[in-house]
């Protein structure tokens, strides 16, 4: 399981946790969420996320 | 310009603050009180038109006044004080605007606080320094632009404000303009909590298609690089009124603490003389540039020499408050913590310490290999 920051706001996405309140169940993987996917806190795309390395 | 007239305005500005906006300072730091009233009174008097000609709605002061202003309100508030600084740029963004039509359209409202107004260039000024891609992006659909994208935190904005934002548009280079808070296809979303402005009305602007209007652009392709130079002198110039204000309130601070506590305050490393020393140094650089970021002939160079300069002097300030005020400066009720976070913005809103230092940096680089 990894974890993914948003460039712009520092959201840290943790794939073991994922984001139950906006859809993500935990376990979800990055690379399984759809590409149109928006970061809750400020709007911009998958793309705009970087993987923290362990 | 009247030596008069400014003295007068400063006079009942200054009165306004102390009446209407200090009472509110802690409430519109952290409840997220957003003093919506007293901008508007603020407008009203002139607080957001010092540097904008009469014919437009301005007082024709100049800009030196209009940093007079913002540090007038800053003394007591920074949130407002930024508040402040964003509703006077962007009447200065429209002033300079080659398009005299979205002149025509806004900068009277906005000067005079009529139609509030946030500026959202801070993606756009990190994008065009090489330190972040930019987020919005738009396309040509005959003389109007679509534009899409999201910027994560825009201060001053509302449905019922304006925005003056940018976005690319691909091979042919970038667009400036405004925009309604209530246009189709925007959505306003709310923001995680910060540690301190929380009355600024920050919010996440996302776009999806919004359709910008030819009339509504301050700046095309072919005249946006003339733009955002003639504009970015007052721009970054302008924030210095917001920390000038902030290190006035530290210095208020330093001299309450002193009542009781000076014979322990003067082992500190940075006392009042000090610190009012180099507020005074400071402002006098910022009076000689602003007459130049108004006739379009300051090197930028000095612009952000100054903006981090002031900067560090605030950051020196508000922490020599908090050290002078000890740990009563620690409570929340007490003016010496919001000064410390309110400096630290001063710090990080863009263009930003770090930002700053690699700019002047890259100009200093630049500047050494042309001499070589």
């Amino acid at each position: 399981m990894k974890q993914w920051m948003c460039g712009p706001c520092g959201l840290i996405y943790d794939e073991a946790l994922g984001l139950p309140e906006h859809g993500l169940p935990p376990g979800t993987k990055f690379e399984d969420i759809p590409d149109d996917w928006e970061c809750p806190d400020c709007g911009v795309t998958k793309a705009d996320f970087y993987l923290i390395p362990d | 310009m009247s030596q008069t007239d400014t003295t007068a305005l400063l006079a009942s500005i200054a009165s306004l603050v102390k009446t209407e906006l200090a009472p509110l300072a802690s409430a519109i730091d952290q409840e997220g009180v957003y003093p919506a009233d007293f901008l508007h009174k603020l407008g009203a008097l002139g607080g957001f038109s010092a540097a904008i000609p009469k014919e437009y709605g301005g007082a024709e002061l100049g800009l030196n006044t209009q940093i007079d202003i913002t540090t007038a309100v800053g003394r007591e508030c920074g949130s407002t004080a930024f508040l402040t600084w964003c509703q006077s740029t962007c009447a200065w963004y429209l002033l300079h605007s080659p398009n005299e039509t979205v002149k025509q359209r806004y900068l009277p409202l906005v000067a005079q606080g009529k139609l509030l107004a946030g500026t959202g260039m801070s993606n756009t000024v990190k994008h065009l320094a090489g330190i972040e891609k930019i987020h919005l992006t738009a396309t040509r659909e005959g003389n109007d632009y679509v534009v899409s994208g999201s910027l994560p935190w825009v201060s001053n904005i509302g449905k019922d404000h304006l925005a003056i934002v940018a976005a690319s548009v691909g091979e042919e280079g970038y667009i400036m303009f405004a925009i309604r808070g209530d246009s189709e296809g925007l959505a306003l979303n709310p923001c995680p909590e910060f540690s301190g402005l929380e009355g600024t009305q920050t919010l996440n602007m996302r776009f999806r298609n919004v359709r910008i209007s030819t009339d509504d652009v301050l700046a095309k392709p072919d005249q946006f690089k003339s733009f955002i130079s003639r504009i970015k002198p007052g721009f970054v110039l302008g924030q210095l009124g917001i920390g000038f204000g902030i290190i006035e309130g530290s210095l208020k601070t330093i001299r309450e603490s002193n009542i009781t506590t000076a014979h322990v305050n003067i082992y500190l490393d940075e006392q009042e003389t000090d610190l009012a020393t180099r507020l005074e140094s400071l402002r006098k650089e910022v009076s000689n540039l602003a007459p130049q970021a108004e006739n379009g002939t300051a090197r930028i160079l000095d612009i952000l020499r100054a903006r981090a300069n002031g900067s560090e002097a605030t950051l020196a300030a508000a922490q020599s408050a908090l050290l002078h005020a000890g740990a009563k400066g620690y409570l929340m009720r007490h003016p010496a913590q919001r000064r410390l976070r309110e400096a630290v913005f001063v710090a990080i809103v863009t263009p930003a310490l770090k930002h700053l230092r690699k700019e002047i940096h890259d100009l200093e680089q630049h500047a050494n290999v042309e001499a070589a």
